[in-house]
């Protein structure tokens, strides 16, 4: 062994003299990340924050449509956990609801923010020359287009509902997974395994599928839970200046932002849950991140 | 033993990962007389590059190391890192494989030359540069005082890496300390090295330890050969004795498998079957069995003790009968 | 222009199975600012040929232009100027269909086994690509193609599902061999196949590859510094040196007289396991020039030792040594063959 390899079996990733006997395949990856325990934590304050949100309701009914003057802001007792809003909604049911539609726009966005940034990036790099250039301009111009002031001239000329936040936050967002990718298909482009599929006639498309976007993965995989959490805060930030969706929804930041109004008159139980869900979804998602880049050994990656 | 530059008893090297142990390198015993060339031989995973690292005291945290390396008259094992420091540079000189990492892209080349006796000796500005002038025009570079304040890009692999030997030396060390030091140049460009490593051992008499997996290189340029498998000694013994006479399983094994000028062009290779051990697995017996042609089950049981005598001896249950060599010594030129 | 001949002398009524004339490739350095710098003569007017089940070795170090040469074959890169010619048609000349059909029959096995498969995909899968690329196999019948090529190449079927992080060097370079077999090429373009592996494993790839040719009639054309595998491997060689073919021929011929001096430079400078030798020889100086500044005239001159004025006036020329041994230069170290006109062949 050359000192090179030398160095990397001993930290831990040897090419292929050592084997780690215990994990085959390529899931090398999941076996170091259980191993994290701050990520595994992580993951599963967002399995249970997810849990509580979706199925939540079905063994804790409350009303969250009707509103019920007189209900108003009681603290929390008997019959409601955690009290109620200023509308008569119940808090915990409230807390529940929230949580649905912060996670429906989070992942959603994300989801979009991902496979775009990911397609654009990943054929950027791997054509590279004019298209190269041509494709990463048109993404510098947009990075400097400040996003949360596009996203407040969008929500007030049109009505928010789920499905347009997720589409506007995703399309904001998309960018930097596009320079990441693109910054990895330019590395890969070179490797052997890439050359070797372009001598068999392997077509573009699938050539750029198949070896540059699967080899990205730790990348994107990475990223994609920073962009959870960040869609989550962009959300909450949204809802916070008051263009959220139309009530009865409502989503964490919007219950952070209403109960805000109520700071000085004491009622904590309108503040506390939402910021404290809030805070605990986006460390969470920044814990799970931070394993996976560390189960996939990217040390210098940005976000 | 006075005359002995290094002497390394009983080394043992265990590398800790995440869920595993490897022991790279096990029960390695070996010295090096002044001005002696030692090649240390053997295929990936075979522990001489740890062997190296742990010999130069660069080996990183996750590692124990037990036994003794004794530097002259001082126990080397164990030191803190800040006295082996004091020792790399002055006392033992490090050339490695890659010229291209070995150097600072950023600093110019009379610094990075100059940098062991400044820091290690106290040397002045002035002084170190006048030494490490003195050692690039010893490394062969042409125009030496020009070279002093070029930057690493500038000059060719062969060029860098005489670079590198020449900062290794600048301290004049009594060990100097070879990691594949040609694997990553041209052929040509590794006879001029090799032949800049035999004229620097005479004008500068410092003891060499050359790590390789060239077979080739050292027959040429080593005094006395080291052969290892699987973290272990598996033969050792001078040159000559080591490539006319091999004793070991493996060493025989292995100087049949290299391809040469003189071998019949398209015919059967010697091969030696199955893929090296997994340094991870401890196991009682001789580590090459599963490939040898003459294992048996006390060789499976027992680790073979060392056998031999005189500078030429080898750890084998079942070694290599005398009569039935016939190695080819003479080159077909 | 300096016709550089090298191939086994072949019959004149078959074509060759590949062939390259007059090829070369010069990369303009890129970025504005280096746009008026002299370009990088990466290959320079090289004609070779190829017969069919016969291996062409290429021999030279670092920056002699022989990894451009092999992947000009493969068509990964275009030849600036010249052809390369697949049974008598030029690639350039096919239709895009027809290039990709042309692709099939020749194939590339690469030097890192480390960074040849891609870590992702299993070693079925990895073997299984070029089949699906091709077409017209139904997934059965891949899969039973791949295993017989897996049993082909020393791989165990039960390894097929393996990762390739999974096995040792050897064991990649061998999937990297079955992966090129998977069209049944006529061809196979080996760039250093077995430079990155350990000594008691390349005898067994060697092995291998040698099988393989006389089972399956291939050509190889392999590419390599390393002249022990060269000489062992190929029926015909030809040596390069920035860019350029400086001598070819048999390797008999070429080792027991080689004619020039970078080649007698190549051969004293390998070291052989032999004690007691005095051990490898360099009897060349000097640095690489620049392949965007060559030297005039012969370009191994700055650092021959026998060179002259003269070498430094006049381009060298291919001239015969003995049956199929050529080699370009003016003070060589045996005598040529005084050439009759008529034995002198031009590129068709």
């Amino acid at each position: 062994m050359s000192l090179e390899n030398v160095t990397t079996v001993l930290s831990g990733d040897e090419p292929g003299g050592v084997p780690e006997a215990e994990a085959s395949g390529g899931w090398l990856w999941l076996r170091a990340f259980a191993d994290n325990k701050l990520a595994v934590a992580g993951l599963v304050v967002v399995v249970v924050l997810t849990l509580f949100s979706f199925l939540g309701p079905l063994f804790y009914h409350t009303d969250q449509i009707h509103t019920r003057i007189g209900m108003e802001t009681l603290k929390p007792g008997a019959g409601h956990p955690l009290g109620t809003d200023d509308v008569g909604y119940d808090q915990l049911g409230r807390l529940m609801v929230g949580g649905q539609t912060t996670l429906e726009v989070a992942f959603g966005a994300a989801a979009v923010a991902v496979i775009v940034g990911v397609t654009w990036g990943a054929v950027a790099g791997y054509l590279g020359g004019f298209i190269d250039a041509l494709m990463m301009r048109i993404v510098d111009a947009l990075l400097a287009i400040p996003a949360l002031l596009l996203l407040l001239y969008l929500a007030t000329v049109f009505q928010p509902n789920v499905v347009m936040l997720i589409v506007v936050v995703g399309l904001t967002a998309w960018l930097v997974p596009a320079r990441l990718v693109r910054g990895e298909a330019l590395t890969l482009r070179t490797r052997e395994y890439v050359l070797a599929a372009k001598t068999m006639g392997v077509r573009t498309p699938t050539l750029i599928g198949r070896h540059i976007v699967t080899n990205s993965i730790g990348t994107i995989l990475v990223n994609a839970t920073f962009q959870v959490a960040d869609a989550i805060l962009v959300v909450a930030a949204l809802s916070f200046l008051g263009l959220g969706i139309a009530p009865p929804a409502t989503n964490w930041g919007a219950m952070l932002s209403n109960g805000l109004n109520y700071t000085y008159s004491g009622y904590w139980w309108l503040t506390y849950p939402p910021g404290i869900a809030i805070v605990l979804t986006v460390v969470a998602f920044n814990l799970i991140g931070d394993g996976l880049r560390d189960a996939f050994g990217l040390d210098t990656r940005r976000r | 033993m006075s005359g002995s530059v290094l002497r390394v008893s009983d080394l043992d090297v265990d590398i800790r990962l995440r869920r595993s142990v490897v022991h790279a390198v096990r029960g390695v015993s070996l010295e090096v007389a002044e001005g002696e060339t030692v090649g240390i031989v053997g295929e990936s995973g075979c522990g001489k590059s740890t062997l190296g690292l742990a010999l130069a005291g660069l080996l990183p945290g996750n590692t124990t190391v037990r036994g003794s390396i004794r530097l002259g008259d001082r126990e080397l094992a164990g030191l803190a890192e800040r006295d082996l420091r004091r020792v790399r540079g002055t006392e033992v000189g490090i050339v490695f494989q890659d010229p291209m990492t070995s150097l600072n892209p950023t600093l110019r080349i009379g610094a990075q030359v100059g940098e062991a006796m400044r820091v290690q000796m106290g040397a002045t500005k002035a002084e170190a540069r006048a030494a490490a002038a003195e050692m690039l025009e010893l490394v062969g570079l042409p125009r030496p005082a020009e070279q002093l304040d070029r930057f690493p890009h500038e000059l060719s692999g062969g060029m860098r890496q005489r670079v590198v030997i020449a900062a290794a030396l600048v301290c004049r060390p009594k060990l100097l300390i070879a990691d594949e030091p040609t694997t990553a140049l041209d052929v040509t460009t590794q006879a001029q090295i090799m032949d800049l490593f035999d004229r620097l051992r005479q004008t500068l008499g410092m003891a060499t330890l050359l790590i390789t997996h060239d077979m080739g290189v050292v027959a040429g340029h080593a005094d006395r050969v080291f052969v290892m498998y699987a973290g272990r000694e598996a033969e050792t013994g001078r040159t000559a004795e080591i490539f006319d006479q091999p004793r070991h399983q493996y060493t025989a094994a292995l100087l049949d498998s290299v391809l040469r000028l003189g071998t019949p062009r398209k015919s059967e290779l010697a091969t030696i079957p199955g893929r090296p051990p997994d340094l991870t697995a401890t196991v009682a017996g001789c580590p090459f069995v599963p490939r040898c042609p003459a294992a048996s089950a006390e060789c499976s049981a027992q680790f073979p003790p060392v056998s031999g005598a005189g500078s030429h001896h080898w750890l084998c249950h079942h070694p290599v009968s005398q009569d039935e060599d016939s190695r080819v010594t003479e080159a077909p030129r | 222009m300096t016709v550089n001949l090298a191939g086994p002398p072949a019959d004149h009524d078959q074509a060759p199975l590949l062939s390259l004339v007059d090829v070369t490739k010069h990369y303009r350095p890129g970025g504005l600012l280096a746009r008026s710098a002299a370009p990088v003569q990466a290959v320079s007017d090289v004609s070779l040929d190829i017969a069919a089940g016969s291996t062409l070795g290429i021999v030279g170090e670092s920056g002699c232009g022989k990894s451009t040469l092999g992947r000009m074959v493969v068509g990964l890169e275009k030849p600036t100027m010249g052809e390369v010619r697949l049974r008598g048609t030029s690639l350039s000349a096919m239709s895009r269909p027809e290039r990709r059909t042309a692709r099939y029959d020749v194939q590339m096995m690469f030097q890192d086994p480390y960074a040849a498969l891609n870590p992702r995909m299993t070693l079925a899968h990895i073997i299984e690509e070029p089949l699906r690329a091709k077409g017209g196999l139904t997934s059965q019948q891949r899969r039973s193609h791949v295993r017989q090529l897996a049993e082909e190449t020393g791989l165990s079927v039960s390894q097929l599902d393996r990762y390739p992080r999974e096995l040792s060097g050897g064991q990649r370079q061998r999937v990297g061999l079955a992966r090129a077999l998977a069209t049944s090429p006529a061809l196979i373009v080996a760039d250093e196949p077995v430079s990155a592996l350990d000594v008691s494993v390349r005898s067994q790839i060697l092995n291998l590859m040698t099988a393989l040719q006389d089972e399956h009639q291939l050509s190889y054309l392999m590419v390599s510094h390393d002249l022990t595998v060269i000489h062992y491997l190929a029926d015909h060689i030809a040596v390069m040196y920035l860019g350029q073919i400086v001598e070819s021929g048999s390797p008999a011929a070429l080792f027991s007289a080689p004619a020039h001096h970078y080649t007698r430079a190549l051969l004293d400078a390998v070291p052989e396991p032999v004690p007691g030798r005095v051990g490898p020889i360099s009897s060349i100086r000097g640095e690489l020039p620049s392949a965007s500044e060559p030297p005039s005239g012969c370009r191994f001159r700055t650092r021959c030792p026998a060179a002259r004025a003269r070498c430094a006036e006049q381009v060298p020329r291919l001239r015969e040594f003995g049956p199929g041994h050529r080699a370009a230069c003016h003070f060589p170290l045996t005598e040529p063959v005084p050439a009759p006109a008529a034995d002198v062949r031009e590129a068709p």
